[in-house]
């Protein structure tokens, strides 16, 4: 017995010289750290990498390249024979898509090794650019980080302040796979720095539809997370409306809270969202006079006009669009089956017809510390 | 088998190299016992035997000794001078003349060599064939001290010396009961050791003591110098890298165990004792724990969990994440790593040898250094070769700041032994981790759980009170709960009888 | 007559044990079962599937409580006779064998997809057949102190989920039963699977101290288990959408892919790792009713060498062939037969006729 265990020791021992195999030492690695997939003029594949250099002899703590390939893992093995160690993948922070290809529909079949290979990052940001991707991977501004980090903290702290979505691909599969929503991502531009636009509006076969500024993506964010990092909307009040003055009449506030209702119903055909959306809100600022004690119910009624003229506006921007960023699929499959079982394989359409409204509910809780 | 075998013979031949001596009986010829001893010490310098006349005794009398091994005024002053003084004899016998508190009379040569060699004066009477064995012990020792490696900051200041006789009384000052029981026993055939058992009679479970008393009764061996060696002769497992038996120099933690049911044994001439059944538990914990406040001992406690887990774990985690699954780590934290790994020529594995290796060295070289060197070495080595490791580029700095982590956190485990298991497992698990990674840690990790579950000390489980469970225990474990909550000895070191205090929660107020 | 006096289970390692042998591979993939047969109504079926389980946990204790001393392969020999109780112990044995061989080859395929994926599968499987030995080696009590620490080393796992919270939404499990019962029951099916391991009870009974808390231990193990596969469907339906959950393999593990920290990333790595526990708690009971079976049959008393030989076997299996993943399918499709054999089928049709026989027969042969 003791003899087999030698033996069974000493065989142990040599296969487990084959048990560094998966081993490779961070200094030998090439750590992607942004990765882009976009088309170039002859409508190639192009992707792109963006990796830090550990080296100290190297000037530049980066390197980028951009190579022609026709899938991601393809890709790879072009970045590997360029890059100076081993690509990869576990660390993606952002990931960019040309703007030129979201022109074209199922795309996101590029994105399948992203998911089937469970080494993958899933917590990347996706990203839209609006240009060449080339422009974006070679910026290099003397007064930021590198850029993948960069960008990771521009679209972090964008989201915090809701000027933006921060879509990871985890989610992003989720939105594109979903039948019942479409999916958003962040628009970002190179502008002599990396601007973030809004939020790009996909439909569901992941052609571009459509930019939200960052007032349209505030209203989003407030009705899918109800309250995720903060809010601030500064709104015009007509209180006298006078073009020519400087100063204008314009009121800023805080969301504190916020909770939404959506009623389904189906009639006729048509799909009926009625959205109740109770705000509780801090005034920030008020450029104009204003009686606050007196008239406060004034007030809140002024907003909550504001409010739902704009909802309404961005609904319908949505519905013409063709997209469905707020998921009101997902209401029609809770509360109405039945007639979202017709219509899920084209909710985008059945969205266009739908009719929503809004209900805001706004209760001011503070007015600042002056009167 | 063969291993065995081989190991059997040598014990067999080992004994029978010492020559026994048949209990010769004594004589009634003085002259003819004072040959016979002579003939038994030969070469023995500082044998002494001292003939004399006594008006006490019919015709002559001696007392033999050895020399360094008693205590001198007391023969002079207690036997001798009584003894020499020209006095009437009247009704009194000739213990009655001396005074001396033990004393038994031994009637063949055997006991008598050997009380000789424990430091007793013999004293022989012309026609009489009995030995008076006059309890004279004045070898020499050393003073009692605080015990280096258990420093207590509360607690006693007093640890054990080399004297066994010295340490029960120690003992007995903390638990003056009289179900405090020892049993002796003598081991060793050259030069035989006695070993005592101390326990409570109506604590301790017979089974358990029965196991003790059989293991230490099977010794065959020339003789034993230490603690430490009578424990790797009874331990249950030699292979477990743990220590079994918990060895501790200082009397009243040797006495708090005993009141938790456990037995404690001592070796004469070795100034630690070993305490067993040990449980893992056990060895985190430390005196000083019951004397400070409860949250501020379990504050400790779980501090001490940590460090354990730290300084097993912490080099391997580091291999492992740095060479398999660098995805686990933050993203600033791995531009940093990798920035400073980037000078290093070495695999990870190496590295971290490299450094273990040269903390193991500098630790072993301090020790038995004296204080102000030592603490020399422990500088130049922390502070000048830390520093000018990482500027030369040959280990990363991460790599030294993980190094020193793990080392502080093996000395924050209160029992040494226990820390020196803990350091040779921290080497199992990098070469783990340098294999497979995190998966290569937790395969350790289930290893080393499968270890714990079955390992027993005296028959009890020593992975108790965490395998098996025994929540009632977990009162003193992770956290100290307050004195008064723990009512009941614990479970783990299996006792007959449970109840350790009555209702002593305090009220405030006298309510 | 208490020959298995020595090994005597305390009622917690009772109940770990049948629960830690009931949570291990199912879970990873039953989210996704569950959602291409009965959609996000799939978690009814896991309270359907816990029912029943639980029915055949009792009728098995019912059986057992018959003949407290003996296991079913001691019963199986005083019903058949020598030789043909001898060929049911050698199906019984072969059924465990199954069982066990299903979550190894497991084990070694998520690893090899997951963490390692250039390390050849039988390397991996060498290296988790150390510490299987070391505690199986041990029999029955330390199995059983073995899975109780393992439960409390592992409860941090559901909490740590539960910092997914945010990212998911309960609507999509609206509407509640959408497509009818159906469905639902059609579901039921697939949670077999994952409920197997109270058929131990076979096995455990004779060994239970305290035989008075058999019925309530076997209930509360598999009340455990529902709980966790809830608590884990639950999840995964709310964090998936319902279009997305049928494309993942194993959805769970996809789970713990977005949490994330400060100070750690990529938790699905460390989470597999230590799933590698609960993997090993539904792998070692088996394993060792495999070989305690087989030296049993063999007259042996020590079961270590049939271990040593067992998984000595399956490494060199794995070596020469490394199943793919339809033979993996394959696999655990065999064990959920057998396991509706073994744990359904069998005290469904024993009870009636002990029950009849009740007393007398024990008696007579004993």
């Amino acid at each position: 017995m003791r003899l087999y265990g030698r033996i069974l020791l000493l065989f142990c021992m040599v296969v487990s010289l084959t048990g560094c195999v998966d081993q490779i030492i961070l200094e030998d690695a090439t750590i992607t750290l942004m990765t882009g997939i976009d088309l170039n003029e002859k409508n190639e594949l192009i992707f792109y990498l963006s990796s830090p250099v550990f080296s100290r002899e190297a000037r530049l703590n980066e390197e980028e390249y951009g190579v022609k390939a026709d899938s991601m893992r393809q890709a790879r093995g072009r970045f590997d024979e360029m890059a100076t160690a081993l690509t990869l993948s576990g660390k993606i922070q952002v990931f960019v898509i040309g703007k030129k290809l979201l022109e074209h529909p199922h795309w996101f079949q590029l994105m399948d090794v992203m998911f089937r290979d469970a080494r993958f990052s899933v917590n990347a940001r996706v990203v839209v650019f609006d240009g060449p991707l080339a422009e974006l991977f070679a910026f290099d501004p003397i007064d930021k980080p590198r850029l993948p980090l960069h960008l990771t903290k521009l679209i972090d702290t964008a989201n915090q302040r809701n000027l933006t979505v921060k879509t990871r691909v985890q989610e992003f599969h989720r939105q594109m796979v979903e039948k019942g929503e479409t999916a958003v991502l962040t628009e970002i531009k190179l502008d002599r720095a990396v601007k973030i636009m809004g939020t790009a509006l996909l439909r569901h076969d992941g052609t571009y539809a459509g930019l939200l500024e960052s007032r349209d993506t505030m209203l989003l964010q407030m009705f899918l997370h109800e309250r995720e990092g903060e809010t601030s909307m500064t709104i015009p009040l007509p209180i006298q409306d006078d073009r020519k003055k400087i100063v204008k009449d314009r009121l800023s506030f805080f969301l504190r809270g916020t909770n939404r209702d959506v009623k389904v119903s189906y009639r006729n055909n048509q799909f009926r969202f009625d959205v109740k959306l109770r705000l509780l809100v801090d005034i920030a600022e008020r450029q104009f006079p204003f009686d606050m004690e007196k008239d406060y119910k004034k007030m809140q009624k002024m907003i909550v006009e504001e409010l739902r003229k704009e909802f309404t506006r961005l609904v319908k921007k949505c519905q013409e669009n063709g997209t469905d960023p707020f998921g009101f699929g997902v209401y029609a499959r809770a509360y109405e089956y039945e007639a979202w079982k017709k219509v899920q394989d084209d909710w985008a359409a059945a969205f266009a017809k739908a009719d929503v409204r809004f209900v805001p509910e706004v209760s001011i809780k503070s007015n600042g510390v002056i009167k | 088998m063969t291993l065995r075998g081989w190991l059997r013979r040598k014990r067999v031949s080992a004994k029978d190299r010492i020559q026994s001596f048949p209990a010769r009986p004594l004589s009634n010829s003085l002259s003819e016992n004072i040959a016979e001893l002579q003939n038994i010490f030969t070469l023995t310098p500082d044998l002494v035997i001292r003939t004399f006349e006594s008006s006490f005794v019919e015709g002559t009398a001696a007392i033999v000794y050895l020399t360094g091994l008693v205590d001198k005024n007391s023969i002079n002053n207690n036997i001798l001078r009584p003894l020499l003084k020209q006095q009437a004899r009247g009704d009194a016998k000739i213990l009655d003349r001396i005074s001396v508190g033990e004393v038994t009379v031994a009637y063949d040569f055997a006991t008598v060599e050997k009380e000789i060699f424990e430091g007793s004066c013999i004293m022989l009477v012309e026609g009489r064939n009995e030995a008076f064995v006059l309890e004279t012990h004045g070898w020499p020792q050393r003073a009692i001290e605080e015990p280096q490696l258990e420093a207590a900051l509360k607690g006693a200041h007093q640890g054990f010396v080399e004297t066994a006789i010295q340490n029960i009384a120690l003992i007995r000052r903390y638990l003056p009961n009289r179900e405090l029981k020892i049993k002796e026993f003598l081991v060793g055939d050259r030069g035989a050791t006695r070993v005592s058992v101390l326990y409570l009679r109506d604590v301790v479970h017979p089974e358990v003591l029965q196991e003790m008393e059989d293991r230490i009764k099977l010794i065959r061996i020339d003789t034993i110098l230490n603690s430490g060696e009578l424990a790797e002769l009874i331990e249950d497992n030699p292979f477990s890298p743990f220590p079994q038996f918990m060895v501790t120099e200082r009397p009243d933690s040797a006495a708090s165990h005993i009141l938790q049911g456990k037995i404690v044994v001592m070796v004469d001439r070795s100034p630690s004792v070993l305490v067993g059944p040990a449980t893992f538990s056990a060895f985190f914990q430390s005196v000083d724990d019951y004397s400070t406040r409860w949250l501020v001992a379990t504050f400790i406690r779980m501090l001490r969990g940590m460090a354990f887990l730290i300084a097993t774990f912490l080099p391997a985690v580091y291999i492992a994440l740095i060479s398999f699954n660098y995805e686990v780590i933050p993203l600033d934290l791995i531009l940093s790593v990798g920035e400073s790994r980037e000078r290093v020529p070495f695999p990870p594995l190496l590295e971290a040898m490299i450094m273990e290796l040269t903390l193991e060295m500098l630790r072993e070289a301090g020790v038995r250094l004296p204080a102000p060197i030592g603490q020399t070495v422990g500088i130049v080595g922390g502070i000048v070769i830390g520093q000018a490791v990482v500027q030369a580029g040959v280990v990363s700095n991460i790599m030294v700041i993980v190094v020193a982590f793990t080392a502080i956190s093996s000395f924050i485990i209160p029992n040494s032994d226990m820390g020196a298991a803990v350091r040779l497992l921290r080497f199992l698990m990098m070469g783990l981790a340098a294999l497979f990674g995190i998966v290569g840690i937790i395969v350790g990790l289930m290893g080393l759980i499968g270890h714990l579950i079955q390992l027993e000390s005296l028959g009890v489980p020593y992975g108790s009170p965490l395998a098996p469970v025994r929540f009632s225990d977990w009162k003193d474990f992770f956290v100290r709960l307050p004195l008064w909550s723990m009512k009941d000895r614990p479970v783990s070191s299996r006792v007959i009888q449970s109840k350790r205090q009555g209702d002593n929660r305090p009220r405030g107020d006298g309510k | 007559m208490k020959r298995y006096a020595f090994n005597e289970l305390t009622v917690f390692q009772y109940i770990f044990l049948i629960h830690g042998a009931q949570v291990g591979i199912g879970v990873l993939s039953m989210p996704r079962e569950l959602a291409e047969v009965a959609g996000t109504d799939g978690w009814i079926s896991i309270i359907l599937g816990w029912a029943l389980a639980v029915i055949a946990s009792l009728l098995i204790i019912s059986i057992m409580k018959r003949y407290p001393d003996k296991t079913i392969n001691d019963l199986l020999t005083l019903f058949f006779g020598k030789w043909l109780g001898k060929a049911c112990i050698v199906l019984i044995a072969l059924y465990c064998a199954v069982a066990a061989v299903t979550v190894i080859t497991h084990t070694a395929a998520i690893i090899n997809s997951w963490i390692l994926s250039r390390t050849p599968g039988y390397v991996v499987t060498i290296f988790l057949a150390i510490p299987c030995y070391m505690i199986i080696q041990g029999g029955l009590r330390v199995l059983g102190r073995y899975a109780e620490l393992i439960f409390y080393m592992t409860l941090w796992m559901p909490v740590v989920l539960m910092t997914a919270m945010p990212h998911t939404k309960w609507l999509y499990l609206l509407p509640i039963v959408k497509e009818g019962l159906g469905p639902i029951v059609t579901g039921t099916k697939s949670t077999i699977l994952s409920f197997l391991g109270f058929e131990l009870a076979f096995f455990l009974y004779p060994f239970l101290q305290r035989k008075q808390y058999a019925s309530l231990g076997i209930i509360v193990a598999n009340t455990l288990s529902m709980l966790i596969f809830l608590h884990i469907t639950l999840f995964s339906y709310t964090f998936f959408s319902p279009d997305e959950i049928t494309q993942y393999t194993w959805p769970t593990l996809n789970l713990w892919k977005v949490i994330e920290y400060r100070f750690l990333e990529r938790m699905d790595i460390i989470f597999l790792a230590f799933y590698l526990f609960y993997l090993s708690t539904t792998s070692f009971p088996y394993l060792y009713f495999t070989v305690f079976s087989t030296s049993q049959m063999m007259g042996t008393v020590d079961h270590r060498k049939h271990l040593a030989i067992f998984l000595l076997l399956i490494v060199l299996a794995l070596w020469l062939y490394t199943p793919n993943f339809i033979d993996l399918k394959k696999l655990t499709e065999l064990w959920s037969f057998g396991g509706i054999v073994f744990g359904y089928a069998l005290p469904a049709l024993a009870v009636v006729p002990i029950w009849l026989l009740r007393r007398p027969s024990e008696e007579r042969k004993a």
